[in-house]
């Protein structure tokens, strides 16, 4: 009889045993830039699920507090020569005060408005990046960002880049959620239902937006940090509205009402796009086609798929009141 | 019996052309439970929006045990002691019933993040007493055994009561309900009468906005009417039964209403 | 001055896309992001019309308008059906039509080709000066046949029955449901109508604009954005927003930098997104439940 939490307990372990030896296994160096591509992508879409599949706030321009987050820690390391975790420590605190700031005007709107909001945000962000070029080197972008140094490890090769942004990663995704499965969870799911409501038991629904924004900015700019010393270069290029789009898709693909749906949707979308890379022009339509098909036939995304499958396959046995006592075998 | 818990008076507001409330003034005693009726439109809703911070009045004043009310913060409500039900229903559609109720202990839980981000023992301490309290609010509605379900898959009569549990949760001193009777069948209406006894002998006060006369008259210690934004009448159930104003205002009037006379 | 001239044609079609965005939003509640990517369908078949069946102008206007609105329906009934049958929630909805858009594009890049094609125009683009202002009758075309355009559909949304089960839709779908309006059939008069007049603004701007299968994505995004400032769900409103925007793009980009226009652009749009959200054209507020 193996007991309910112990089950969870090795799957847990298992995930983990399997996650630290991947780089071992995996030898195809392509591959594993690939996977360090998609854990990149996960951060910045574990943010958007907090901020618009918890709180409902949709958001369009997460690609801008991407771009922050790279140009940012990118800028101080090339110019200043800081330390990595200085500079990745000064783009976080730069793209939380990003948030703070689009969420003024954010608070108030919703629907198309918010959505427009953003998209002019992450645009914003662009152009100035493109045309601030005293400071930003304009549309020639940064080059020659240093890898990371920690003491004496120096990161470079794919897989300890591996182990640099899966840990930022594994860490990102507990604290997302342990924040998701609190009261500060729900609070946001009460936001997105019912605002009104919410605020009539005591929310303060601004602070809770404010902090969401905050939390999906922080995200994605340490998302930033890790992609600009992992590709060595980038330019306003590599953060357009498209990739909004695309991130906004993971995140509804994987499924934005889970933590492990920003994983899944990352994964899949990234995954997809390389794999159709070889039929070109037709990728893109293919994409397209999935995208629809999923939002009609599965709108809570995969994960919130297989909810509803385990539901209906438990669907039939009757379920006590309770939660089961330690030690009772629950199929 | 016999304090004032809470004091409105001289409420103005219209909206465009249209008087909502006129002057509406109004005295709360503790501790029992206090009607407000009348015809359609006559402005009971606003008055429950204006004490709970949806609108703001354009003249007037709110006090609660000599405190002044803050108008248009709906969210400084709860931690004042008054909680709420809507005319629609207004649950998290999407979250469990528990969960549901569990929002209406939001102000009464500190939880601070970074125990909460370290599953510290704090956080969990002020979970499992949130969680006791909102199973206390769904025991009290008899619907404890329903905690883990969607709460969209509740009839009607059980959303109201999810939504009643959610306001008690908020452990509140007044507890406004904005027709917590529409839409239930007799038994529900009964269940719901137990109810709101029940909480009026825990000690709370009760407001309620309704259109059951037969309920509001059972129940209500004072009833207030309002008419077009103004208060025609006040006191207890048999005063207000034979006011002529009050008879006036349901049955006597004319055009549209044509027909519609009871004897 | 000149630079309010330079804002006029480019505004003209703003205020096409912006009044399609809001007729769409209006009669269903639906934010159609590939209606630029109808802008560029219609240039391009436009132009395949030219140079296969070698018709004129005219025809080859029309003929697009007609085969775009087609898409139009196609798209409103294999997409956006099923999902107002599933009650999807909005944020889904906006994906879908992002994907709309992600396939027209490419689907045009595989049939058209990455390059840009090259548009020839009925009228000369050689500019006429009048006085220290100058202006071809290209701008003219434009700016003359979008006011075209808004005439008729004003006709027919004022004059024809369908017109005014749209408008009925519009302000209240759940009592014209109940006054027996088939709004899956008004949903799709919107879409169509939306698309070919999207269509027809494609091929008014196809010759001085450059024409390629991502033409689509900055028109749709600007023509938002006019409807937005406008006031979304109106479409006088969409249509003084769209030469706002036109004419506050040229200034901005002659007067100040040519560069950070659109940057200008989005911080104006932002601004009014802050203080008056209804729009800067609508009198009161409206509410969409």
């Amino acid at each position: 009889m193996i007991k309910r939490v112990m089950r969870k307990k090795i799957i847990l372990l298992a995930a983990g045993a399997a996650i630290l030896v991947l780089p071992v296994l995996v030898s195809n160096n392509y591959y594993l830039h690939v996977i360090n591509l998609a854990g990149i992508y996960t951060l910045i879409t574990i943010g958007l699920n907090l901020l618009s599949g918890y709180t409902g706030q949709v958001s369009m321009g997460q690609a801008g507090f991407f771009a922050v987050g790279t140009y940012v820690a990118g800028l101080l390391a090339i110019n200043l020569n800081i330390p990595f975790w200085a500079a990745a420590l000064a783009a976080l605190v730069i793209t939380a005060a990003c948030g703070a700031i689009i969420a003024i005007p954010a608070m108030r709107l919703s629907g198309p408005y918010l959505v427009l909001a953003t998209v002019g945000f992450g645009e914003i962000v662009r152009l100035v990046l493109l045309n601030w070029t005293p400071v930003t080197r304009g549309a020639a972008g940064l080059t020659g960002i240093p890898l990371p140094k920690f003491f004496t490890w120096q990161c470079s090769s794919e897989s300890q880049f591996y182990y640099l942004i899966f840990s930022v990663v594994l860490l990102g995704t507990y604290i997302a959620y342990r924040l998701a499965h609190s009261k500060v969870g729900r609070t946001f799911a009460a936001i997105r239902e019912d605002e009104v409501a919410a605020e009539a038991m005591g929310v303060r629904v601004s602070r809770y937006k404010t902090a969401a924004f905050i939390l999906s900015a922080v995200y994605a700019g340490m998302a930033g940090v890790l992609y600009g010393v992992f590709s060595g270069v980038a330019s306003p290029d590599n953060f357009t509205f498209d990739d909004s789009v695309t991130f906004l898709c993971m995140s509804v693909i994987g499924g934005n009402r889970s933590i492990a749906g920003a994983i899944v949707g990352s994964f899949m979308l990234t995954g997809m796009s390389e794999a159709l890379r070889a039929l070109q022009a037709y990728r893109l339509i293919i994409y397209g086609g999935v995208l629809i098909f999923t939002v009609i036939y599965m709108p809570q995304g995969l994960v919130g798929l297989a909810v509803t499958v385990r539901k209906a396959i438990k669907g039939g046995k009757d379920k006590p009141a309770s939660a089961p006592a330690e030690g009772e075998w629950k199929p | 019996m016999g304090t004032h818990i809470m004091e409105i008076s001289g409420i103005v507001k219209s909206f465009g052309g249209l008087q909502a409330l006129d002057d509406v003034c109004l005295e709360l005693t503790a501790n029992a439970i206090h009607g407000i009726i009348g015809p359609n439109g006559a402005g009971k809703t606003t008055l429950f929006n204006v004490i709970t911070g949806l609108v703001t009045p354009d003249k007037g004043r709110i006090t609660v045990r000599g405190v002044s009310l803050p108008f248009g913060r709906p969210e400084k409500l709860a931690s004042l002691g008054i909680s709420r039900t809507f005319q629609n229903i207004r649950l998290f559609k999407s979250l469990s019933v528990l969960d549901n109720v569990l929002i209406g202990q939001h102000v009464h839980t500190a939880t601070p993040v970074l125990s909460i981000i370290l599953n510290g023992r704090t956080a969990q301490r002020w979970e499992k007493l949130a969680a006791e309290e909102a199973m206390k609010a769904l025991r009290f509605v008899s619907l404890e055994n329903k905690a883990a379900d969607p709460v969209g898959n509740l009839s009607y009569g059980q959303q109201r009561l999810v939504e009643f549990a959610r306001a008690l949760a908020a452990k509140p001193a007044i507890l406004l309900l904005d027709e917590p009777a529409a839409g239930m069948n007799p038994t529900e209406k009964a269940h719901l009468v137990n109810i709101i006894t029940a909480v009026r002998e825990k000690g709370d006060t009760v407001v309620l906005i309704e259109h059951d006369m037969k309920l509001v008259m059972n129940i209500c210690h004072t009833i207030t009417v309002l008419d077009h934004g103004k208060k025609i009448a006040e006191g207890p159930p048999d005063y207000v039964r034979n006011h002529p104003e009050v008879i006036s205002a349901y049955l006597g009037r004319s055009g549209s209403h044509a027909g519609t006379a009871e004897s | 001055m000149q630079y309010l001239l330079n804002g006029l044609p480019i505004g003209a079609i703003y205020a096409l896309v912006a009044l399609s965005y809001s007729l769409i939003y209006a009669a269903s509640g639906v934010l159609n992001w590939s209606q630029g990517d109808m802008v560029m369908l219609g240039a391009y078949i436009a132009f395949s019309l030219f140079q296969f069946f070698h018709v004129g102008f005219t025809l080859a206007l029309l003929g697009s308008m007609f085969l775009v609105g087609a898409i139009g329906v196609v798209v409103q009934f294999c997409i956006l059906r099923p999902l107002r049958k599933r009650e999807a929630p909005p944020i889904n909805v906006v994906i879908a039509t992002l994907g709309v858009a992600i396939v027209s594009r490419n689907i045009a890049l595989a049939i058209w080709g990455p390059e840009a094609q090259i548009f020839p125009s009925p009228v000369s683009s050689v500019p006429m000066t009048v006085g220290a202002l100058s202006v071809t009758w290209q701008d003219l075309l434009i700016v003359f046949g979008a006011f075209c355009l808004m005439g008729v559909l004003h006709y027919l949304l004022k004059k024809t029955r369908k017109g005014k089960a749209l408008r009925a839709v519009a302000q209240d779908r759940y009592a014209a449901i109940l006054m027996g309006v088939d709004t899956n059939k008004s949903d799709a008069l919107a879409f169509a109508a939306s698309a070919a007049l999207g269509a027809a603004a494609g091929i008014l701007i196809a010759p001085v604009f450059f024409v390629t299968f991502n033409m689509g994505a900055g028109i749709g995004l600007k023509g938002f954005v006019a409807a937005v400032i406008g006031g979304l769900g109106n479409i006088p409103a969409a249509i003084a927003g769209g030469f706002f925007l036109g004419i506050v793009e040229s200034l901005a980009g002659g007067l100040i930098s040519s560069g950070y226009r659109d940057a200008i652009t989005f911080t104006l749009l932002i601004l009014v997104l802050w203080l008056r959200p209804s729009g800067l054209f609508l009198r009161k507020a409206r509410q969409r439940a």
